[in-house]
């Protein structure tokens, strides 16, 4: 009995020792160890708060992209999981199916433990509604929310761009990027700047999240708050860019366009009006490569990309081709062969290597032949003796493929590298077939076609390109600007700006500085980052004199009566404001074949592809302050649609009128110009311009005013 | 510690009892230890009841006090309870056995019938605001029964006497098994063994017992007696991996909770430290994330609360309770006692062991109350008659 007595006070202990020495190894040992720490974190939820976005203004101070605080209705999810009637009570508040809020209220992108906003802007009426309604919408608020707003819509959108939700592929790339102190930039649901300078200048907009931090019991029930840092907003952006330029240019595309549409091509035999597509326009400022107005048509309403991104029937809009995708910056990412304004280049050559001076005279004989083949002036027109200027004003091919003849001979006979040759490296100089490293997104460099580039093409696509070998009519079609040349509009004028302010190529600037927030959407004007020009190349320049000659000639375009441009500056002030230009009328297609029968060069409708209407320039010639050029696919002759609506911009440029500007979209304050409310670029009832015969002033994506 | 008077246990041996003249009344030998840590054990456990259910009780928009009341309130009638089962000499209550069994078993046979379940085991019925546990109350009328039977056979357990006893226990824990309150049976299964075991069972039949006992484990295992999610409950502390967060993927859903439960339950308590969190600050506590927490994971709130050291002293605590239970046990004046004694430290050591244990993951989940601590009415009474059963046995042991 004693035995057994002893015998269970020893069990008990050894039991109760095992429950020490268990208790000794979960509190002593494993307390430090991750799983045990993991519980530390367990009642902690971090909540990131999306900090206000910087503004973009323009050169002056005028307010290109904001927030505006909309009141949106916000709704709790366990709410609405709660209460199965809440869906239908919001969809007949808000005039939405159904579906459409279930869909909106279950969007993954938005956090559980926020109340999800829904995407549909709501007025006084229903903000009331709510509030007076509160037990038939339970979990159901209404939310001031700041939301991204583009005043001046699709006039700025090429340039500014937009933001929207950061992408699955994009928030995998990015989400370990950190805000300051540690704070990841981006979650799901984020917004981010898609394209535009919204996506190039990114890190000075997108400010720093503010963090929360919530207890949260297991219930998912949130007890209280633990910290709250605030977000940091992001800085602001002051462009280049002048609204009011950028106006002109982009009204004035709009107007030239339609006016393009109801004219006939005489190439057609006068079957056909323009197509008149597209078109864009760039001005800069030679001095400093910054650019003033960029402008493409037709563009498209940012506003569509907004929040959690473009509806479907919006985005087939601007996929269709009929549509000639609006999304697409043609002054940036669009390349040209571009006629005759290469002419400038050819000449600079020409000129530095010694082939001709200035003064010396060409017989114009409205043809000429290099290895077996004719290469005709425009029309087979015979211009006579003529000299560099005339060459130039008059707008002379065979005096220009006589200097790519020589060229080719030159490099024939191995004289210099095999490629580039003269020609191309001076083009090179010039910054065409590279980038020019303006800070937007979708730059295309273009191609200065030589040697190598055609044995590479022949090399990768035998089919496309059968011939490996650099031919003549290579050469003499790039020395006016045919053939395979591509240069982009922006290119264009940052060669002229080159030779307008003596030879040196800038990296084209689209913003002038960084500020500090302001409150507002006004300026704060406290300058935390200014970007200064930055020289890109240096062009060998001929001789001063020889400067000259070539300035003669380009000012010559505009000012003789044999100029190709007089007409089109007619009533415009060049004796105040001479301009010095060149036309340039680009070939696409070959000969127009109006019959079903063709010959080997001859193209039929619609397979048939109209000229290209090209104008580069600057102004005032004598001391260069603008460069304006001007790209119209499938308009016909420079002189006729480039070069007018360029001369329309530079009265704006010059000041001499003041256009109408469109927006912004609720203005309540007046300034000096008229405003009218932009037109949104249509949704998808609106048939495209394309193929018609009668002449129609069908109202473009930009909604011409004119 | 000495034995003073040991009962012979023998066949032959007469018990004798020394006879004292009644110099002192009982009153003046009352064990004020074992109160004492079974009021300090309730005091910390209604604290413990209010630091667990505060906040979701808040949370839920009640009064965040309501439950620590009603365990203050059970603990008052625990008092109550207490004084009424010491004031009398325990030959009554062993008079009262064979009523208080069959009693008992119409208690058992009543929830079986009209019973309520809660988390799977139809234990209890209301009569009127209150509810009832009878499986509680069947713990001490068995205590009580066996007592009595086996004091009456004065040290001679034979194979017949072994058979009355089995079928004594196995009736209560057929029915207690019948509402799926597993954990309470098999205290009924260790309050007999230790009983017996005491009483002067043959070392033979001991064994013979123990074999039985394993075959009856074996059996039950596998040959699907028991329900899946028992056996899920059962062995589940088994694979179960340590620490917050992680889960073997389970085969059924019960299973993942279990693992859930343990995982937060030993995370808890590793929270704790050595020193713990501090009273309302521990972040499992608190923040309601160890499921069942108020009742049979109780104890994982001292240990995040108080760490090492708070939970070191609970436990010593107990085994002050125990240890002076199993004094009297030895002090006793008669088998009868003893076995009385015997059979109530049998009972809080098991369950006791059994619960701390499971918090820890060393014990199969088997949903028992930690005695003094748990929340819920019936056990704190229960458990309070229990201590007043010893503390009986203690005081009169010089009468």
């Amino acid at each position: 009995m004693r035995i057994r007595a002893t015998a269970v006070l020893v069990v008990i202990v050894c039991l109760f020792a095992t429950l020490l020495g268990r208790l000794w190894y979960l509190q002593g040992v494993e307390a430090t160890t991750l799983p045990a720490l993991a519980v530390e974190g367990q009642g902690i939820r971090t909540v990131y708060i999306q900090a206000p976005r910087g503004e973009i203004f323009d050169r002056d101070g005028v307010l290109l992209a904001g927030d505006k605080i909309e009141q949106v209705v916000t709704v709790e999810r366990d709410q609405a999981l709660a209460h199965p009637g809440l869906v239908d009570a919001l969809s007949a508040l808000l005039g939405q199916p159904s579906a459409a809020v279930q869909a909106a209220i279950d969007n993954v992108q938005y956090s559980p433990y926020q109340p999800v906003p829904l995407p549909w802007p709501v007025g006084e009426p229903v903000v009331l509604a709510v509030d007076e309604n509160q037990e038939l919408l339970p979990g159901v608020s209404v939310q001031a929310e700041p939301v991204r707003y583009y005043p001046y819509g699709a006039e700025t959108a090429n340039i500014i761009g937009y933001v929207s939700q950061i992408t699955g592929s994009e928030y995998t790339q990015d989400k370990r990027q950190k805000c300051g102190a540690g704070v990841p930039c981006y979650q799901a649901g984020s917004q981010v700047g898609q394209v535009g300078v919204e996506a190039s200048f990114e890190k000075y907009l997108r400010g720093t999240p503010g963090v929360e931090e919530l207890q949260v019991d297991s219930q998912g029930n949130v007890l209280g708050r633990l910290s709250y840092t605030p977000p940091i907003p992001g800085d602001n952006l002051v462009l280049s860019i002048s609204l009011t330029d950028q106006s002109a240019a982009v009204q004035t595309l709009a107007e030239y366009l339609a006016k393009a549409r109801g004219t006939l091509d005489q190439a057609t035999n006068y079957t056909h009006d323009f197509r008149a597509p597209a078109a864009s326009m760039v001005a800069e400022d030679p001095r400093n490569g910054q650019i003033l107005a960029l402008a493409t048509n037709p563009d498209y309403n940012p506003s569509d990309f907004l929040g959690a991104g473009i509806s479907s029937a919006q985005w087939a809009y601007y996929q269709n081709p009929a549509n000639n995708y609006p999304t697409i910056d043609r002054a940036v990412s669009t390349p040209y062969a571009p006629g005759s304004t290469w002419k400038l280049i050819t000449a600079t050559a020409m000129l530095r290597y010694g082939l001709r001076t200035p003064a010396t005279y060409y017989d114009d004989l409205g043809t000429y032949t290099i290895g077996g083949q004719v290469f005709a002036d425009n029309d087979n027109q015979a211009l006579g003796w003529v000299d560099l200027q005339d060459a130039l004003a008059e707008s002379s091919d065979t005096y220009f493929y006589s200097v790519g003849g020589v060229f080719y001979q030159d490099y024939d006979a191995g004289r210099q590298l095999k490629a580039p040759d003269p020609l191309q490296s001076v083009a090179s100089q010039y910054g065409l077939g590279h980038y020019s490293g303006i800070a937007l997104p979708a730059e295309s460099p273009g191609l200065v076609p030589d040697a190598q580039v055609v044995a590479k093409e022949h090399a990768q696509y035998p089919k496309d390109y059968p011939d490996g070998v650099w031919e003549p009519g290579d050469e003499v079609q790039e020395a006016i600007g045919e053939g395979q040349d591509e240069v982009t509009p922006l290119q264009l004028a940052n060669a002229y700006a080159a030779f307008a302010n003596g030879g040196t190529l800038y990296v084209p600037q689209i913003a002038l500085a960084v500020e500090a927030p302001g409150t507002g959407n006004r300026a704060n004007g406290k300058i935390l980052v200014r970007f200064f020009p930055q020289v890109k190349n240096h062009v060998t320049m001929p001789s001063a004199y020889e400067q000259a000659a070539i300035l003669q000639g380009l000012e010559g375009v505009v000012a003789d009566q044999d100029g190709t441009a007089y007409d089109a500056f007619q009533g415009f002030p060049i004796a105040e404001y001479p301009v010095a230009g060149k036309t340039g009328t680009a070939q696409v297609s070959g000969e127009f074949c109006p019959y079903t029968d063709c010959g080997p060069n001859q193209v039929p409708w619609p397979e048939y592809k109209q000229d290209t209407s090209v104008f580069a320039s600057f102004a005032p010639a004598d001391s260069p302050r603008f460069v304006v050029d001007a790209v119209f696919e499938q308009s016909g002759y420079g002189a006729l649609v480039a070069a007018p609506a360029v001369a329309q911009v530079y009265k704006t440029l010059f000041g001499l009128n003041k256009p109408t500007v469109c927006g912004p979209s609720d203005a309540t304050t007046t300034t000096s110009t008229t405003i009218v409310p932009c037109i949104p670029p249509s949704t998808t009832t609106t048939t495209a311009p394309t193929t018609t015969t009668a002449a129609t002033t069908s109202t473009g994506p930009n909604g011409a005013p004119g | 510690m000495a034995f003073t008077t040991l009962p012979n246990a023998g066949p032959n041996t007469a018990v004798t009892v020394p006879r004292r003249p009644a110099t002192a009344p009982a009153w003046h030998h009352v064990d004020l230890l074992v109160i004492a840590a079974a009021a300090a054990i309730t005091a910390i456990g209604v604290l413990m009841v209010y630091s667990t259910t505060r906040i979701p009780l808040g949370v839920a928009g009640e009064d965040p006090e309501s439950q620590m009341k009603k365990q203050l309130v059970f603990a008052v009638v625990g008092a109550g309870a207490f004084l009424a089962t010491v004031f009398f000499d325990y030959k009554r209550y062993l008079s009262w056995a064979p009523v208080l069994y069959v009693g008992s078993l119409l208690l058992l046979l009543a929830t079986i019938a009209i019973g309520r379940s809660t988390l799977g085991a139809t234990s209890w019925i209301q009569v009127g605001s209150i509810q009832v546990e009878p499986s509680e109350i069947v713990k001490v009328s068995l205590i009580l029964s066996l007592a009595a039977l086996l004091a009456s056979r004065k040290g001679d357990v034979s194979g017949r006497v072994l058979i009355v006893v089995l079928a004594l226990s196995v009736l209560p824990f057929a029915l207690i098994y019948k509402q799926d309150a597993l954990g309470s049976a098999m205290v009924l299964a260790v309050v007999m063994i230790g009983m017996l075991l005491m009483a002067g069972t043959k070392g033979r039949h001991m064994i013979a017992l123990a074999l039985l006992a394993a075959i009856a484990i074996g059996g039950i295992l596998q040959l699907g007696v028991l329900k899946q999610y028992q056996k899920d409950r059962l062995l589940t502390f088994l694979v179960a991996p340590s620490g917050v967060g992680s889960s073997t993927s389970s085969a059924s859903p019960y299973a993942a909770n279990i693992e859930y439960q343990l995982g937060e339950s030993k995370a808890a308590i590793a929270d704790g430290g050595l020193g713990g969190k501090g009273l309302f600050k521990g972040t499992e506590t608190n923040l309601s994330y160890v499921p069942n927490q108020s009742t049979d994971f109780i104890f994982t709130a001292v240990a995040e609360q108080f760490g090492f050291l708070g939970s070191g002293l609970l436990l010593a605590l107990f085994v002050l309770m125990i240890w002076r239970s199993w004094r009297a046990a030895v002090l006793s004046r008669d088998l009868a006692g003893t076995l009385i004694c015997v059979g109530v430290l049998s009972m809080l050591t098991f369950q006791v062991f059994e619960n701390i244990g499971m918090t820890m993951g060393i014990m199969p989940v088997a949903g028992i109350t930690l005695p003094f601590m748990s929340a819920g009415g019936s056990s704190l009474v229960i458990d309070w008659i229990a201590v007043g059963l010893v503390v009986n046995v203690s005081m009169r042991r010089l009468s």
